[in-house]
């Protein structure tokens, strides 16, 4: 989020990663075996029906509670997965980018400032999780400044209070508008109901690393319910070393002290009747160890700040059982703090000190959105919404703190306001049509259109077809439209026109057997002015332009597990490739294979159970066309509940097997040399909560 | 700059297929089914509600009106109401389910089955009043005190699993018997 220095020159991706046909055929050899297998145990109950269902196994069921999402897996216009409380305790997840790097196709990048999501082989580096739109019960968390979707420690939620993640893949541009682009995240909380008291959660891990929660939720007899909570987080991080700092001037490459990371987060939420009122406060300083935007390395004040907080009302109500209507009105706050330290240098080239430089970025923002559904006919499900947003204020700065030298002070506002419909036509008992479709108007770049079409075919009850099309956009934000600096290093592009894609899918899903679900995706993608940061060869400026078309194609398949007694699991593997159409190179960090295994064991009745996952990322492809190795993370977890009563406990190791693997990294580290950053070797957690 | 070599690969990958081959041989000899997937507690509850009418002994006048049907009543702003009415027409101890939402005491004293969430809780004590010792099975969801006002079982949410509890003495005195089945699954008093 910082001018870059105009010298870099961003390389196109040019060459190809080594080839991996292995693994494929492996994968394949793997799959058709459980195929094999399943058909002799074919000819299962379907699974939709719960009362056909034995009191013992209701009482095995985890349940949610409303959201928009309410449809069945199945009868979704989309590829959807669902990870729900229970996995992120016997998992270990500290962290939402832990739980999105278990779900198939998604991939993390962290460089030791914000941890990048990627999926369908798309994880732009320098790119802040813009394509990909993250919803907390339905609110949307992605800013208008920088469009980021906070996935790491900055993700204004402790892990602790969300109930459930639904994972949509693919673009939803016609529901949800910019950035549901590649797909979307919707974390659904926890309800005061389901806390039901006090809880109180702590943890210690590596690199003194610590947490402590504490929450109440209760549900009275009128109905009410409430949860609030509060948790601070602290840790020191490790001792780094960089190879490209390896000097004497430069402490031998060894970072101290910079890598630390501290958040302090309050969320509260009331509901009575049909109203829902959110609030939630979250605060994150994180040093930056890697010298980035040619900063003073090892200087541990290198760091950003970046604050969440938003005030949400909804109201949800359900009119004779006809009429549905979703009303919701919210108030976001975000602030960013980037904190650089640079040497100064005298005309004869001589160090003269350490010079201040700050970037600020401030964003306040109210929406309004009114959505009603209505069954007609029997056989439409129907869904007409609008949303209105105001950017009331964006706002960017840049300046040298001494002496005060200002480079960018650029103040806006802007607006938009969307209509869209969706209607889910049920043709037969087992085909259904969805289409929908949405138009955005934006102060900045005008209108937009984005449709859907689904066509969804249950040849049996356990088992659905889906063919999807669907066209997205995301809107360029304003860091990407007036970040300049009066022609130092970066120029504005107010003409910047908003990014395209087009995207076909297939998918099959299947239960059989009663514990398995089977799911099998290929998917076809194509983007148009994708905007891309380049450096302007008349002027030698930065600047971002629409320019490159992308190719995206790919394979995913998956197989989940699910057993009575506690067993449960997935395996997935996805094999992708996506491609700059004008230069014919493959994108950079952009894995090429990407197989999986989650599994839940229990060790010990109810009490005791094993958490363990296989991750495999094959070789990336990094900005300057070479390539960070390929990495099997493993991580193991041991969770207990209810040794005593009300004690939940559990130990995790990360990267199990300490694996030395590196994450391709963006234009402002390379500026170093750095093409890439080393990234955790084997890391502990233990954890205590407490529930009265 | 060293680079990580695809010359690792071989080893990486036999790791990563060996831990799948496990999973897999594991997995398959597991046993004993569950619903794939997490569910609506809505539809959980009312499938709680479906599954306890396999374990009630109704007595056996309370069916001479309509011998063929077993009637769940609601009250009309039911919060559950979606859920419970998708059972309509299921069977139930050889009879078809019915729900009917009420207005009336007179309606409520028809049913079989009578179910109430929380919400409905300041009326709830003088609807169980008037149920008092009538063959209803009363079913409420999150009522805390359900025994004290007459009812028979309770279901709640704990954690994102469902349970209830049972009041025998209240379902005793309306001349229903429940099985010792589920008595057995309810959590215990004081527990």
């Amino acid at each position: 989020m910082m001018k870059l220095n105009p010298s870099l020159k961003v390389k196109k991706d040019m060459t190809s990663p080594p080839p991996l046909p292995k693994i494929f055929l492996a994968l394949s050899i793997c799959f058709c075996v459980l195929l094999l297998r399943a058909d002799r145990l074919a000819a299962a109950a379907p699974p939709q029906d719960l009362t056909e269902l034995s009191l013992q196994e209701l009482m095995n069921i985890s349940v949610y509670g409303a959201s928009k999402f309410e449809q069945k897996l199945l009868e979704a216009p989309a590829a959807v997965t669902i990870i729900n409380q229970k996995e992120i305790k016997k998992y270990g997840y500290r962290t939402l980018a832990d739980l999105l790097r278990s779900v198939r196709g998604f991939f993390v990048t962290n460089d030791r400032n914000y941890n990048y999501l990627g999926v369908r082989g798309f994880n732009r580096p320098g790119d802040y999780s813009t394509r990909i739109l993250l919803l907390v019960d339905g609110h949307r968390l992605n800013d208008p400044l920088y469009d980021q979707a906070p996935i790491g420690t900055d993700f204004p939620l402790d892990l602790d209070l969300v109930e459930r993640v639904e994972v949509i893949r693919g673009p939803s541009s016609s529901i949800y508008g910019t950035n549901a682009f590649l797909g979307v995240i919707n974390v659904i909380t926890r309800s005061g109901g389901g806390v039901k008291g006090l809880e109180m959660s702590g943890d210690a891990g590596s690199f003194n690393t610590y947490k402590g929660r504490g929450t109440y939720g209760q549900k009275w007899a009128n109905g009410a319910e409430a949860l609030v909570s509060g948790s601070y987080y602290s840790s020191q991080g490790p001792k780094l070393f960089f190879r490209e700092f390896d000097t004497p001037e430069t402490h031998q490459g060894i970072a101290r002290n910079c890598d630390y990371d501290q958040f302090y987060s309050a969320f509260g939420k009331f509901a009575y009747q049909d109203f829902t009122l959110t609030g939630v406060y979250h605060s994150r300083e994180k040093g930056i160890p890697t010298g980035t935007y040619g900063t003073v390395f090892g200087d541990p004040r290198n760091r950003t700040i970046d604050a969440r907080a938003y005030l949400d009302l909804k109201y949800n109500h359900t009119f004779a059982n006809e009429w549905q209507v979703l009303a919701r009105f919210s108030y976001d706050h975000y602030p960013y703090d980037g904190f650089f330290f640079i040497n100064r240098f005298d005309d004869a080239g001589n160090l003269t000190g350490i010079g201040e430089n700050r970037d600020i970025g401030r964003a306040d923002w109210w929406t309004g959105e009114l959505q009603v559904c209505r069954t007609l006919f029997n056989r439409h499900k129907v869904i007409v919404g609008t949303e209105y947003r105001d950017n009331f204020r964006l706002e960017q700065r840049n300046f040298d703190v001494t002496p005060m030298t200002s480079f960018l002070d650029d103040q806006r506002h802007s607006n938009f306001y969307a209509f869209y419909g969706q209607d889910e036509f049920t043709i037969l008992q087992n085909l259904k049509l969805n289409a929908g479709v949405r138009y955005d108007h934006y102060s900045t770049v005008g209108g937009n259109v984005s449709p859907r079409v689904a066509l969804i075919y249950s040849p049996i009850k356990t088992a659905a077809l889906k063919l999807l099309y669907g066209q997205a956009f995301r809107a360029p934000n304003a860091y990407e439209m007036f970040y300049q600096d009066g022609g130092v290093t970066a120029k504005s592009n107010p003409d910047l026109k908003p990014e395209r894609i087009q995207t076909y899918e297939v998918t099959w899903e299947q239960y059989f057997a009663k514990h398995y679900r089977l799911v099998a995706s290929g998917y076809y993608y194509r983007i148009h002015d994708l905007i891309t940061q380049q450096v302007d060869p008349a002027d030698g400026l930065i600047v971002f332009r629409n320019s490159d078309r992308i190719e995206a194609k790919g394979l995913e398949l998956e197989l989940g597990g699910n057993w009575a007694n506690g067993w449960e699991g997935r395996i997935s593997y996805v094999l992708q490739e996506a491609k700059n159409l004008q230069t014919g190179g493959l994108l950079t960090n952009s894995p090429a294979h990407l197989p999986k295994v989650n599994l839940i064991v229990p060790l010990y009745k109810d009490k005791l159970f094993s958490g363990l996952e296989v991750q495999y990322y094959s070789p990336r492809k990094t900005l300057d066309n070479s390539h960070v190795g390929d990495a099997v993370l493993v991580n193991l977890t041991f969770f207990n509940k209810n040794v005593f009563k009300g004690v939940e406990l559990s130990a995790s190791a990360y990267n199990l097997l300490n694996q030395k693997f590196r994450d391709p990294g963006a234009a402002e580290h390379l500026i170093n040399g750095m093409n890439s950053i080393i990234q955790d070797g084997i890391t502990f957690r233990v954890k205590l909560t407490y529930k009265y | 700059m060293p680079l990580t070599t695809p010359s690792s690969l071989p080893s990486r990958l036999g790791l990563t297929l060996l831990l799948m081959g496990w999973w897999l041989c594991l997995s398959l000899g597991a046993a004993a089914p569950v619903f794939a997937q997490g569910a609506s507690e809505s539809q959980v509850k009312a499938a709680f509600l479906y599954n306890f009418t396999k374990f009630v002994e109704w007595p056996s006048g309370a069916f001479t009106a309509n011998p063929d049907t077993i009637t769940l009543g609601i009250l009309e702003r039911e919060p559950l109401a979606p859920a419970l009415e998708a059972l309509q027409g299921k069977e139930v101890q050889g009879r078809k389910l019915v729900v009917r939402r009420c207005r009336h005491h007179e309606e409520l004293q028809k049913c079989q089955i009578f179910f109430a969430s929380a919400a409905e809780k300041p009326r709830l004590r003088e609807i169980m009043g008037a149920l008092q010792g009538l063959p209803v099975l009363t079913v409420t969801d999150e009522v805390d005190d359900f025994a004290r006002l007459g009812g028979m079982i309770n279901l709640t949410r704990l954690d994102d699993k469902i349970r209830f509890h049972i009041d025998v003495n209240n379902a005793a005195k309306s001349g229903l018997k429940i099985s010792s089945q589920l008595l057995k699954l309810a959590i215990r008093p004081g527990g």
